[in-house]
């Protein structure tokens, strides 16, 4: 029981990792990511074929935080002539890229058969017994500094010029503000935690393979930030533990239905996933928390006047 | 601020995590627990349901004919791993953690596998595996991780034979690159060559490729008399195309994975490319040999017509007897225990037996026996491999699947 509660524990922190980045780049910039996955595994790959090269773990993942992000300021340039809808199109091109690269790149990436035995980081100090939670507390402690570190960001001028530029970009161009800069900056600073994400899968699962960097990973991202309140970090946290409970959950009410077959069971379990969301977003249509907004009922911030 | 969301509101929604739980109790007479990690949504997801029925029929046999160890019932905790690996993690912590199976059984395909075996090898729990690729047996295995299946490596020579028998002597190879394919070349060249013919031309193919007329031209440029095309039915439904309508002759020879037309025709490469393109075509898979009166009566028990062919639920019923018969053996439920009596039990020297249930009777009664399943006559090396698993031959006519014979036994 306890070792199903940590692992599952841990899949909502990555997922709340993926949320944060998300957040950043729709919920504050405005920009869509339809290729998450793509850059999910760019961290992900960088991280294992480092550390199967016997890079340490931490060396790695900086690596891959600081691939990630290089490659998502460089994807989102394609907004400088294009209309940032089409920023849709490019990252979800993108992802697709990725996944040709990682399938067909067998020097590289092992092709279609993943990389397997990532090395963990400090499993010899901490020994196997004792990893699993480890690992969750690692993936806490990252999601806490992740959360700090955001916070600042959204609620410092750079913050609210990113937002400025979600509204409204030609507004915030008149007033001086360079647009692409704050939107190149606002997809870096996604693609870092994004490639955070991915190391951490990688050390987590030790076993990789392109088909796992696939379109789900982004659509329940998205689920994550939508029920949790698209712009709202705190909300996100809530909106992780929903989705998995939903994921989850589903996942025991069939034990408590004999009637079913099988496969009657693990189909009705995504519908119900499903349904669970629709029924989210009828009652809550915002998500389930609101995006940081000054407000004068709460006058005792001293940021709030700058 | 306006946060909606308090403290207590988000502890609410991590505590309610695991709602619905089942808690294990401890009891003198509780059943044994055996996970079916199964492919019910995905890519295996066609295979899927009649591993889990055979699963079912196998465990229910068991029960009725007063289960294991003293009475104690068979109970299976069925999960969907979606084909992918991370849902095969997730659904393998749940059956390792929450319902304490003994073993995991039916993980299909190599990317669940891979990813599921470090859980169970670190759990000291049983992993039965319906994948090729050869990687599921590899490294230290602890003598728990066991394959009902022919290993990837082993497809190259059956299907070199099956080559030759149309007496062959120019053969083209035109293969996908992929490790599971790229594992059974070895043996098919080598097969090949020492059946007196030769391969004059080895071209590789990449998934999802817009067009393989350029791979297609450089295979037939050598004139060969019949081509070998491993690969999935996705390229080959292209490939064959593509060699229909550019007029090239000589026979062509697939896997059944990519070029079955079924018994009745229905299958989806039959109907992307239709009866013309299909004619002719031949394709080889390991199967279970259908005339085996153990395969006819599990096909009867689970309900199908007569000459159905079960790709993997056959070894998948034979894989939970297995295992039951094991368990009996050691006198215990525990997987490093049992695990070393799965090679007992099916490798013999002792009395031939087809069913769990007389299996069961007699090492009751403390004989030896030799299991013989319903999917083949099962015999396991002792790195968990499934050996001399039977090929099927079969070739296309009219759109249907007719069976030449079988190839094989391969080691």
């Amino acid at each position: 029981m306890t070792g199903y509660l940590v692992a599952i524990l841990t899949f909502v922190s990555l997922a709340v990792l993926i949320g944060f980045a998300l957040n950043v780049q729709w919920g504050q910039a405005g920009m869509i990511n339809f290729g998450l996955a793509g850059f999910y595994g760019v961290g992900a790959y960088t991280a294992a074929i480092l550390s199967k090269q016997g890079v340490d773990g931490f060396t790695a993942t900086v690596a891959a935080i600081a691939l990630t992000a290089a490659i998502s300021a460089v994807v989102s340039l394609a907004t400088i002539r294009l209309r940032e809808d089409y920023l849709a199109i490019t990252t979800l091109a993108f992802s697709e890229s990725v996944r040709l690269v990682l399938m067909n790149e067998t020097w590289l990436t092992g092709g279609t058969n993943g990389i397997r035995d990532i090395p963990r980081p400090l499993v010899g100090l901490i020994g196997g017994q004792y990893y699993e939670a480890f690992f969750l507390a690692l993936c806490l402690a990252l999601v806490a500094i992740v959360y700090a570190v955001l916070d600042r960001i959204i609620r410092s001028p750079f913050g609210r010029a990113m937002r400025a530029v979600r509204e409204d970009d030609v507004v915030a161009a008149t007033l001086g503000k360079n647009v692409l800069a704050l939107r190149v900056k606002a997809f870096a600073i996604g693609g870092a935690v994004i490639g955070l994400a991915g190391a951490l899968h990688a050390y987590y699962f030790s076993y990789i393979d392109p088909g796992e960097f696939a379109g789900f990973i982004t659509v329940y991202a998205f689920m994550t930030v939508i029920v949790g309140g698209k712009g709202s970090n705190r909300g996100l946290l809530v909106g992780a533990c929903t989705v998995m409970v939903l994921l989850e959950g589903t996942r025991f009410l069939k034990d408590f239905v004999p009637f079913l077959s099988a496969q009657q069971a693990a189909s009705l379990r995504l519908a119900l996933i499903g349904a669970g969301l629709i029924l989210i977003l009828i009652y809550r249509p915002d998500g389930l928390a609101r995006e940081y907004r000054l407000s004068v009922q709460n006058p005792s911030r001293p940021d709030a006047n700058s | 601020m306006n946060f909606s969301l308090s403290r207590r509101q988000l502890m609410g929604g991590i505590a309610a995590l695991p709602f619905a739980s089942r808690l294990a109790y401890a009891q003198t007479n509780e059943p044994i627990r055996i996970g079916v990690l199964a492919p019910l949504t995905g890519g295996g997801g066609p295979y899927g349901v009649d591993i889990v029925k055979a699963s079912k029929l196998a465990a229910d046999q068991i029960n009725a004919a007063g289960g294991v160890l003293g009475g104690r019932k068979i109970e299976l905790f069925v999960e969907d791993d979606e084909t992918s690996a991370t849902a095969a993690v997730k659904a393998a912590r749940k059956l390792l953690d929450i319902d304490k199976v003994v073993a995991i059984t039916a993980v299909w395909g190599s990317a669940p596998i891979l990813a599921v075996r470090p859980l169970t090898l670190e759990k000291n729990v049983v992993l039965t595996a319906l994948g090729s690729a050869d990687e599921v047996t590899e490294g230290d295995t602890k003598g728990l991780v066991w394959r009902f299946q022919a290993r990837a490596s082993s497809w190259g020579e059956p299907a070199a034979r099956a080559v030759l028998k149309g007496g062959y002597k120019k053969i083209g190879l035109l293969h996908l690159q992929n490790p599971f394919v790229a594992s059974m070349i070895p043996a098919f060249l080598s097969t090949i060559k020492q059946g007196g013919a030769r391969v004059v031309s080895d071209v590789e193919f990449k998934p999802d490729q817009p067009s393989y007329r350029a791979e297609i031209e450089k295979v037939y440029a050598a004139e060969p008399d019949a081509i070998f095309v491993p690969g999935y039915v996705n390229q080959f439904t292209s490939i064959a195309k593509e060699i229909y309508r550019g007029g090239y002759k000589g026979k062509v020879f697939s896997l059944t994975i990519a070029a079955a037309a079924g018994i009745d025709g229905s299958s989806p490469f039959v109907k992307n490319v239709g009866k013309e393109v299909a004619e002719g075509i031949e394709h080889v898979q390991p199967i279970s040999p259908l005339d085996r009166p153990e395969y006819k009566a599990f096909v009867k028990a689970l309900g199908a017509p007569d000459g159905t062919v079960f790709p993997f639920a056959a070894l998948q019923y034979d894989a939970i007897n297995v295992l039951a018969v094991a368990i009996e053996k050691a006198k215990s439920a525990n997987p490093v225990e049992f695990a070393r009596e799965i090679r007992t039990v099916t490798n013999g020297p002792g009395t031939k037996v087809a069913t769990g249930a007389e299996a069961l009777a007699l090492v009751r009664k403390g004989e030896a026996i030799d299991f013989t399943g319903a999917g083949q006559d099962l015999k396991f090396d002792e790195r968990g491999e499934l050996i001399g698993r039977p090929f099927l031959h079969q070739v296309i006519r009219d759109g249907k699947d007719v069976i030449v014979g079988t190839v094989g036994g391969a080691a």
